[in-house]
């Protein structure tokens, strides 16, 4: 066998395996609040979202979009959101995700602004990057029912 | 070799860069769709993906209802070989990647040695990538996309003196990329897996086909990449390489990498790239940069 055998196979069995997994998606919500607590609990998530808002304020690829939004109500909720999806204690009272969203006639750079933003906002307070990711694992899965789909095939 | 020996071609390229440009700055509202780093950088024959290995992901930052594209230029430097390549890549609604790459090789060590001086082999590569299906992020599917490459070597002498049997050739790759999000240890991480149909001699730069075979055969390309932030991304590529030269072994290629994308402009890339035996030259090891803009 070549030298380099010993580089293949962890690579063709990684990603064989990770490509596999991903065809396979998981639970969103998982049943512990670990990441709530690694958040922060609800005041410093409270301030994430905060934060979140003030980012998003001045950013042109989203801001429009809430020139008619309630922002007390948005902010209460966006805040359940989050915290139920962390598996903090709380149960989210608003509207369905695809419902909210679908008439708002949201395009993939503006979910990716969103993410973007949010990425910003939690190291603006300072999470670490695993937990910011653990938090946009949970969230990307409602892309497909935010964003306007281009096609109905993908 | 000489400059401008086939003018033709010259004009071919030029008049195809000029397009490229013009239809660069038509689609020119930024194409800013995509999150950072996601559209990879560009490969050493143009198309998007890591250094040495496309991936299913398409040049520049453009969603499906934008038009973007990126340029580069890369070096590699083994201390007998120095690839110098430069291109780029245009591409509409996340759907179809056209690319165009000239490669410059040196032969520091060879050409003296068969008394030619620090001659060089130039190879251009014309690209087309198409999204199959799926995404990188989003949803149920990994990324696919169906690419082909028509690689034309400009300087054929050498490689025929030693075996290879045509001066160009068309291949076809097959890959899937995924990014998974927290998928290493809490950071994510990208993972590609590509499948090359294939007879070209050192990616072409030695010609296609040689005394040891003639036929096309499917050779594993991969990367795994962590990032570490937005901004900052490590990971590795590997490269399987048909062995059709009777004068020398060709080996896989291998590479470790760190990328940096400070912004949606530009991107940087350092690698440390191993060739392997590269005819009749051994352990060819070296350092890769590369700057990538994108728009
Ligand atoms: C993972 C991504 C997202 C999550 C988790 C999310 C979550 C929410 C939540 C919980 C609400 C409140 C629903 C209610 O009031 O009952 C909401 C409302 C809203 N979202 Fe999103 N959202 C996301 C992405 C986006 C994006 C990308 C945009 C557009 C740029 C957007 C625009 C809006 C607007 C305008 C409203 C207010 C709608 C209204 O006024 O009734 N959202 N979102």
């Amino acid at each position: 066998m070549p030298k380099h055998s010993q580089w293949l196979r962890p690579l063709v069995l990684a990603s064989s395996l990770l490509l596999l997994c991903g065809c396979v998606s998981t639970s969103p919500v998982s049943g512990d609040d670990e990441l709530f607590v690694a958040l922060g609990g609800e005041p410093d998530l409270r301030l994430l979202v905060d934060e979140f808002i003030a980012v998003s304020a001045p950013d042109p690829r989203v801001a429009p979009t809430f020139a008619n939004t309630e922002m007390k109500r948005f902010r209460e909720k966006f805040y359940e959101h989050l915290c139920e999806l962390s598996g903090g204690p709380c149960v989210y009272s608003g509207d369905p995700m695809a419902e909210v969203h679908r008439g708002l006639k949201i395009n993939e750079g503006q979910f990716n602004a969103v993410v973007e933003n949010l990425q910003i906002a939690m190291s603006r307070r300072g999470y670490p990057q695993p937990v910011q990711n653990r938090l946009l694992a949970r969230l990307a899965p409602f892309q497909r029912d935010i964003v306007v789909q281009p096609g109905n095939s993908d | 070799m000489p400059e401008g020996r086939r003018p033709a071609d010259s004009v071919l390229l030029r008049g195809a860069a000029a397009v490229f440009g013009v239809l660069g700055l038509l689609g020119s509202a930024l194409a800013d769709g995509q999150l950072l780093a996601t559209g990879g950088v560009s490969t050493i024959e143009g198309s998007a993906g890591g250094g040495v290995v496309p991936w299913a992901v398409l040049a520049g930052y453009g969603t499906s209802d934008e038009w973007g594209g990126s340029a580069f230029a890369s070096t590699l430097n083994t201390g007998d070989y120095r690839l110098d390549v430069a291109g780029g890549a245009l591409t509409f609604n996340n759907r179809l990647e056209l690319s165009l790459a000239r490669q410059s090789l040196r032969l520091s060590t060879l050409g003296p040695a068969l008394g030619l001086g620090a001659i060089r082999l130039e190879q251009d590569v014309v690209g087309a990538k198409l999204r199959l299906y799926g995404d990188l992020i989003y949803g149920d599917w990994p990324q696919l996309a169906l690419g082909v490459q028509h690689k034309r070597h400009r300087d054929f002498a050498i490689p025929s003196a030693v075996g290879a049997r045509s001066s160009s050739d068309t291949e076809l790759y097959l890959s899937a990329t995924r990014l998974f999000l927290a998928g290493a240890g809490g950071y994510n991480l990208l993972v590609n897996g590509g499948i090359r149909y294939t007879r070209a001699n050192q990616a072409g730069l030695l010609g296609f086909g040689g005394d040891q075979g003639g036929s096309r055969r499917a050779q594993a390309e991969l990367s795994a990449a962590v990032l570490l932030n937005r901004h900052w991304a490590v990971g590795a590529d590997y490269r399987q390489q048909p062995d059709l030269l009777g004068f020398a072994k060709a080996e896989d290629w291998r590479d470790l990498f760190v990328a940096w994308f400070p912004n949606r402009r530009v991107s940087g890339v350092l690698a440390y790239v191993d060739l392997g035996d590269v005819a009749t030259l051994k352990n060819q090891r070296g350092w890769y940069f590369s700057v990538v803009a994108n728009w």
